[in-house]
């Protein structure tokens, strides 16, 4: 019942509903992406390692209210595949040729994170697990204020704001305390 | 709210764009003169950007139970199969 309600507010999938979209892209994309890395003379993890990133940045680019897919989803995610496999392995001389609508495929620029922020996310994993999940419910899936108070156990929307904010505070913490051995990081 | 958390949630309205063209040049007045709070605005970017790594990270690891589950399913034997001997 939960997951239908949250749909209905957010209009970002719920588990299931995502579960069935990847279900459904393995079967129809995943073959083709693995003859593309076969031929790129990678292997099995290699093609399943990017096709999950590739499912990743079409859902991502799919909840853009400004996307548009002029080709099948197959296609669009052959192509994302491309890009992440030219980034990964550019020192590979073999050339991955891209048709029009493959070539204007972009992949975010934030995609491949810095080491700095890998470090801190592995700590956080760990140190900060229910403010990062709190926080990645309310920015990245939409749900609502009212919902999450319900899911994380706080008594009204109040609690829940104030908590998120606690969250932000909690975490900006720990990278301020890490950051002091990546001096770099503060631009 | 306490006065960090009201700081927090002023900082966050700035970055989102929110706050108002008043508002705005008053924060950015501060910003100026306190190396404190740009601190703090700096690292709050940070953990939005954060939040957004581990939310991806998230939905790569559905992705790859998804396969795990298929790759198990008898009903997707061939499907695997074909994947499997491609690379054989």
């Amino acid at each position: 019942m939960e997951t239908v309600m949250l749909n209905e507010i957010t209009q970002t999938l719920s588990d299931a509903e995502r579960d069935k979209l990847f279900e459904e892209l393995y079967i129809t994309a995943f073959p083709v992406v693995a003859r593309f890395v076969r031929k790129m003379n990678g292997s099995l993890d290699d093609a399943s390692d990017l096709f999950q990133d590739a499912l990743v940045i079409y859902y991502e680019k799919s909840n853009d209210a400004d996307f548009t897919l002029y080709t099948s989803p197959e296609a669009y995610i052959l192509g994302i595949t491309k890009h992440l496999w030219m980034r990964k392995y550019t020192h590979d001389h073999k050339k991955v040729s891209l048709d029009m609508i493959e070539a204007s495929i972009t992949i975010p620029n934030d995609y491949t994170p810095e080491v700095d922020s890998l470090q801190l996310l592995k700590l956080l994993a760990t140190t900060g697990e229910k403010c990062m999940e709190l926080l990645q419910a309310f920015y990245y899936e939409k749900i609502s204020m009212k919902l999450l108070a319900g899911k994380f156990g706080f008594g009204t929307e109040r609690s829940a704001t104030v908590q998120k904010y606690k969250c932000i505070e909690k975490i900006r913490n720990t990278i301020k305390e890490k950051s002091i051995s990546y001096e770099d990081f503060i631009e | 709210m306490r006065t960090s958390l009201n700081e927090i949630a002023l900082t966050e309205k700035y970055l989102q764009g929110q706050l108002s063209p008043e508002e705005r040049l008053v924060f950015e007045a501060r910003l100026l003169t306190s190396p404190l709070l740009r601190c703090n605005v700096s690292v709050q970017q940070k953990v939005y950007t954060l939040t957004k790594l581990y939310h991806r990270r998230k939905i790569k690891q559905q992705a790859l139970n998804v396969q795990h589950k298929l790759f198990h399913e008898s009903q997707h034997a061939e499907w695997k199969e074909e994947i499997v001997k491609l690379f054989k």
